[in-house]
């Protein structure tokens, strides 16, 4: 082991550090942490990683690996894109950039938006995420139903195989259909095909403006009938999200608000919050405009990558009540076990979020309260089963609409239980093609789907 | 056999050789799955599954199988497979890359028989289809629902969706709607050994976007035969503007102005000098002036609050850039006038000369002015007509050049200089293809914007899905691109 560090440390370009500063997947530390200031850099690192056999992961900076996947027996290196953070080649008359993937959303937005112009994306963790991990785990957040994921912002990318081949593919152009779309398939395959080191995005003009309206609704079902309305008065909201409120008192009836975020021209924005109010008035529902609403989605992106278990129920968007009633009937066992949960749903999507956090005011979770000096929250809940059965039985009644339940992040104890992501149309395809791009499986072998 | 300039040349006069023909035990199998008329082998009937829009290649196919549903397709490509016979897939035929051309003895496999609209599902804004539904009858079919289905090819009213998902094509709406690329939801896909995949679907996929990968694989993972497009809600208003300009040069700066202004007009199309003529002197003229250089359609779709202003800037920046006019449609009639001006162009071509062939390259939006320059300077060299008709506002060029190709020296002035204009295009920044595929055409300018290893990794993920080379062969990758590629037989199965 000494001797391959050896080689890594003369690797120009390459910072080495010990495995402890590194970030632990699952509780486990690696080896040692590699950050390459250049792609050539981490091609060496990742050929020399190859021919040792050494168990690799891909980082992008923050924490979405301390909990994602299952984990992982041992990890040799962690390799991150986090010195790769170039914002150099932006041209606004294009509205493109070509950005280093350890860049964050945030110094992104800084940048464009000196000059009106956004990636619109927000996904959990941002503005503190990196473009590397957003296209990585193809994270999209509530903007996701005015603007897509990032599938529908990136352009091309550059990625170093697991072999460390240094390749191009997409370009800077808006529209390009030259040989196979490698771009789609690697995003959102979790590093196990190669480190992303930069990607090409496309970016759209600021608008003018951008509010958000808060919906108090009885029900999900009163949502849904919201959500009708709106659309039936060709209102069409950049972000629908549906949260329940934690009970309070505990054990009272939870709380359900609507969020509806308006983009666009200011007197389209009047016109468009005028009809979402009168929408709301016709269902006895209370509104206000959101003060602060940046700070307000800020929040729920940070709270929804710092969950202890985020699991993902999908189904088709006409189906959210029932695929919420699924997760509410689970609720009361799960709360029994033990956590604090939380129920989101990206309404016009059809995307349910179940979100446990340690409950502080139970004893045994208060040792665990700091997060990123993880020793892991594994004692969230007392007992696993009644969230594994859940899931299950979700999987089972979504199956035959194609529906899906993805644990997204969870401790070891619930992925003991259950399979995070359940049956995989196309599984071969995907394993040959992982072969292809990583053909000593070096890389997050077995933590993923693939 | 290496596929080369020997069997099917770009003049193409003659058609490749003929190929063998099928075993009519393999035949009489075909016909037990489709039914006697579902397999045409009559040479006479064959003749019109030669070409596909770019008509400048011909190849007979040995035969062409017109299944009906998944079952039918599955158990053909199993036939198929087992008698170790390449297969094309065709939708309309309307592609302008060669893609359907049937290479190799190739059998066509034609989905014009799958054209059903399984489901629209309004209230998810989805809907089902079969491959060879029409692009333009989706929309009409969705219209009740108030919905539409955003991508629409200039080709729309006779193109398919199972052609529109293999090319991953455009159009002029995808400025602000996305190709697509963007609209697709789910695949029912039959890999080449007869595999049924069902792809995407209500959920999140868990592991990689395979979806996102066989749109634009150009029929070469093997079929797709039912379609799950997502629907967009028709738009409350549209402000639609005719911009006149005595200088290409103001038109392609307009362009440019717009978008880096901050405006995103669903629509930003151009029209030289000799597409508006071609258009006057056809049945859709419409009375514009013969004499500018060029036109700008411009559209403007949304909330009708605020729309006028940004209609309003758009036309302020015309002026500003010197167009000599701008005028705005002020119903529904004019509107169609506008866009006959820009969609009956390529039609309104074909009588001005006998032949035409159509490029499409892509460039950063700011460079246009200069690769328009260059592209005139570069037809002016080689003595030619060009028009350049095209999807400004995503930097998509589509130089048309007029020729006969009756002279063959004409002939090799096109090529030399379609080649000139892919290598401006690439040197700008730009791509060789933004909409029309690789197919048989564009296999040697792939080089151009891929490392030879990136190449080879196509490759290996065609491999993947394809492992005997039977789906579209001698497409998309140039011969070189893939080491052990001389040919069917020699396709390596797996890596051990
Ligand atoms: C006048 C004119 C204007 C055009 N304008 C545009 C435009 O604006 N934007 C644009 O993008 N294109 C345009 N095109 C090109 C063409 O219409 C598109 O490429 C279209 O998508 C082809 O569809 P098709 O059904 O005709 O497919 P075909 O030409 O039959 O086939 C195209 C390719 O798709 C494959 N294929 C077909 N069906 C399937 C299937 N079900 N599964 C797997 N593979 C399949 C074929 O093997 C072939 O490689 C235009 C063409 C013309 C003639």
């Amino acid at each position: 082991m000494t001797a391959v560090l050896d080689r890594l440390r003369g690797i120009p370009g390459l910072h080495l550090s010990p495995g402890d500063e590194g970030p632990l997947v699952h509780g486990v530390a690696p080896a040692a942490v590699a950050a390459p200031e250049t792609a050539a850099a981490a091609a060496e690192a990742l050929r020399v990683a190859s021919a040792k056999r050494w168990a690799v992961e891909l980082d992008h900076g923050g924490s979405p690996l301390r909990l994602a996947g299952r984990p992982p027996e041992r990890i040799d290196l962690v390799l991150t894109s986090t010195r790769l953070r170039a914002l150099d080649d932006y041209a606004p008359a294009d509205l493109t950039a070509s950005v280093g993937a350890g860049a964050t959303l945030g110094a992104l937005a800084e940048r464009f938006g000196a000059h009106g112009q956004w990636l619109p994306l927000d996904p959990p963790g941002s503005p503190d995420t990196t473009i590397g991990a957003t296209v990585d785990a193809a994270a999209a957040g509530p903007l996701r139903l005015g603007f897509g994921t990032p599938r529908d912002h990136v352009l091309g990318l550059e990625i170093v195989t697991g072999d460390g081949r240094l390749l191009q593919f997409g370009g800077r152009v808006v529209k390009n259909v030259a040989g196979y779309d490698v771009v789609k398939l690697v995003i959102g395959s979790r590093g196990t095909l190669g480190l992303v080191t930069r990607v090409n995005v496309r970016l759209r003009p600021r608008p003018a403006a951008d509010r958000t309206l808060t919906i108090a609704v009885a029900s999900p079902d009163i949502a849904v009938e919201l959500l009708k309305r709106i659309r039936a008065r060709r209102v069409e909201p950049a972000a629908l999200e549906l949260h329940a409120l934690p009970a309070d008192p505990p054990g009272a009836a939870r709380r359900w608000v609507v969020l509806a975020r308006l983009l666009g021209a200011a007197a389209a924005v009047d016109e468009q919050a005028r009809a979402v109010e009168q929408a709301a008035a016709e269902l006895g529902a209370s509104f206000e405009t959101t003060a602060d609403a940046p700070r307000l989605w800020a929040r729920l992106a940070h709270d929804e990558a710092r969950a202890t278990v985020a699991v993902r129920v999908a189904d088709l968007p006409s189906e959210i009540p029932s695929t919420l009633g699924l997760v509410q009937a689970a609720l009361p066992a799960i709360e029994a076990a033990g956590g604090r949960w939380t129920i989101q749903a990206h309404l016009g999507n059809g995307i349910v979020r179940l979100l446990g956090a340690p409950d502080t005011t139970h004893p045994s979770a208060a040792a665990e309260s700091h997060p990123t000096s993880s020793p892991l929250p594994s004692s969230l809940m007392r007992d696993w089963r009644p969230l594994a059965d859940a899931i299950r039985s979700a999987r089972a009644a979504l199956a035959p609409r194609r529906g899906t339940v993805v644990v997204a992040a969870a401790p070891a104890p619930l992925l003991a239980e259950v399979d995070p992501y359940g049956p995989v149309a196309g599984h071969t395809l995907m394993r040959r093609i992982k072969a292809q791009f990583d053909p000593a499986g070096i890389l997050a072998a077995g933590r993923f789907a693939v | 056999m290496p596929i080369g300039a020997r069997t099917v040349s770009r003049a193409g006069m003659q058609p490749g050789p003929a190929a063998r023909p099928l075993e009519p035990g393999l035949v009489a199998a075909l016909r037990g799955v489709v039914g006697h008329d579902g397999v045409i082998t009559d040479p006479g009937r064959l003749m019109v599954y030669e070409s596909d829009g770019l008509t400048a290649y011909r190849v007979r196919p040995t035969a062409v199988v017109l299944p009906t549903d998944t079952a039918q397709v599955a158990a053909v490509l199993r036939l198929l497979t087992e008698a170790g016979v390449p297969f094309v897939p065709r939708g309309a035929g309307t592609g302008l890359s060669g893609g359907a051309l049937a290479l190799e003895g190739a059998v066509l496999l034609s989905l014009a028989r799958m054209n059903r609209i399984l489901a629209i599902d309004a209230a998810n804004r989805r809907a089902r289809v079969q491959p060879g539904v029409v692009n333009a009858k989706l929309s009409r079919a969705a219209a009740p629902h108030g919905l539409y289905y955003a991508p629409d090819p200039s080709s729309q009213a006779a193109c398919t969706i199972g052609g529109n998902v293999a090319e991953n094509a455009g159009g002029p709406h995808c400025l602000k709607y996305g190709v697509t690329s963007n609209h697709i939801l789910g695949l029912t896909v039959v890999l080449p050994d007869g595999e049924i995949l069902e792809l995407g679907g209500a959920g999140e996929t868990a592991g990689y976007d395979l979806v996102g990968l066989f749109v634009g694989s150009e029929g070469t993972f093997g079929v797709a035969t039912e379609i799950e497009v997502r629907l967009e809600a028709a738009p409350e208003a549209v402000e639609t503007i005719l911009a006149l300009f005595d200088r290409m040069d103001d038109a392609s700066r307009a362009v440019s102005a717009i978008i880096a202004d901050g405006l995103l007009p669903a629509a930003l199309e151009m029209v030289d000098r000799e597409g508006i003529r071609a258009v006057e002197a056809s049945p859709y003229a419409a009375g514009f002036p013969t004499d500018v250089a060029a036109a700008l359609v411009i559209e403007f779709d949304g909330p009708r609050a605020g729309l006028l202003e940004e209609a309003d800037r758009a036309r302020e920046i015309c002026r500003a850039e010197g167009a000599r006019e701008v005028r705005r449609a002020n119903d529904e009639a004019e509107r169609v006038r506008f866009w006959n001006a820009r969609k009956k162009v390529f039609g309104a071509m074909g009588h001005l000369a006998p032949d035409l062939l159509v490029q499409d390259a892509v460039v950063p939006r700011s460079r246009l002015p200069e690769v328009l320059a260059r592209i005139y300077e570069i037809a002016d060299r080689y003595g030619l007509l060009v028009s350049n008709t095209f999807h400004a506002g995503d930097g998509n060029l589509h130089p048309l050049f007029l020729f006969d190709r009756r002279d063959e020296d004409q002939v090799r002035r096109v090529e030399a200089a379609s080649k000139e204009v892919m290598h401006a295009c690439v040197e700008a920044g730009g791509t060789i293809t933004g909409e029309h595929g690789v197919g048989f055409d564009k296999r040697e300018y792939m080089g151009l914007i891929f490392s030879d290893e990136a190449m080879a990794v196509m490759c290996d993920i065609r491999r993947v899905f394809d492992p005997r080379g039977l789906a579209n062969p001698a497409k998309i990758l140039p011969l070189r691109a893939c080491r052990e590629w001389a040919g069917p037989a020699t396709w390596i199965e797996e890596a051990p």
